[in-house]
């Protein structure tokens, strides 16, 4: 069976949303595809350089929190 | 004794029912991948952290106006009220995205941590940077779809609800994203090893 992988397969065989099917098939192939290795390899490269992951201050959290009370205290 | 982690719905359920703590443990729970996906949407934290908030005072409000009914999609439903939120604020500074150019970067980093040396670990982090700043390059709609997928770690089937797409326009924006920084980096003569 011969199948015309998309880049768009790649994508979403590279996140895991692919049918099994086509993601059989990809890591059947895998081997014998230098541009696939290489799309996924972009996708890998990308995503690692998106694990800068950050997280609000404190102080957000707290008013948020006292706004809750308010709210609370406003609504009793 | 083990600790039982409640679902997103329970905890709004709690929180409904005047549990303030179970609704601080949803934020916390949270806190990082929505502020992260504001963060690299607004491109600047002090713009980030009203969003957050403001992000989280319409949360309670709908919750508590009945209007929560997602389940344990909170995430999703929490990052399209940032989102719409993040746009305005981003057309009221009108600074709105362009295409430009360059940079690189490497794969397979991150399993050989050990033996680098500083140097190494600071030209990485240099790299890592330069792709990060040409990222924030690209049109909004594709920039969107790497964020929502890396960052908040939604399907693309969540980003298509989220952005008033379908999955297709979704991973064609990836798709999209993915060739136009490789002209950036070809652009530049960026390469990474």
């Amino acid at each position: 069976m011969n199948i015309n992988i998309t880049e768009s397969e790649l994508i979403a065989y590279f996140y895991n949303e692919c049918s099994p099917e086509v993601t059989d098939y990809i890591q059947v192939n895998l081997d014998f595809r230098a541009d696939w290795k290489e799309y996924l390899n972009d996708l890998d490269v990308l995503r690692n350089s998106m694990d800068n992951f950050q997280i609000p201050h404190p102080t957000t959290l707290s008013i948020i929190m006292e706004e809750i009370s308010i709210e609370e205290n406003h609504s009793i | 004794m083990t600790k039982t982690i409640l679902a997103d719905g329970v905890l709004i359920q709690r929180y409904v029912e005047g549990n303030q703590i179970a609704f601080e443990t949803l934020m916390k729970r949270h806190k990082q991948r929505l502020f992260s996906s504001i963060l690299n949407v607004v491109n600047d934290r002090y713009i980030a952290e009203d969003i957050f908030q403001e992000t989280f005072i319409k949360v309670i409000h709908q919750i508590r106006a009945g209007k929560y009914n997602h389940e344990d999609k909170f995430l999703p439903w929490a990052l399209r009220i940032a989102r719409n939120l993040a746009i305005d604020s981003l057309r009221q500074r009108k600074r709105l995205p362009t295409v430009v150019n360059t940079e690189g970067y490497d794969i397979f980093e991150t399993l050989m941590v050990f033996d680098k040396s500083q140097e190494e670990i600071r030209i990485e982090n240099d790299e890592k940077s330069m792709l990060n700043k040409l990222i924030h390059q690209l049109p909004m709609e594709q920039k969107e779809v790497l964020i929502l997928r890396n960052y908040a770690d939604l399907s693309f089937k969540e980003i298509a609800a989220i952005t008033d797409t379908n999955i297709n326009t979704c991973i064609g924006r990836m798709h999209y994203a993915i060739m136009n920084l490789r002209k950036m980096m070809e652009k530049n003569s960026v390469r990474v090893k």
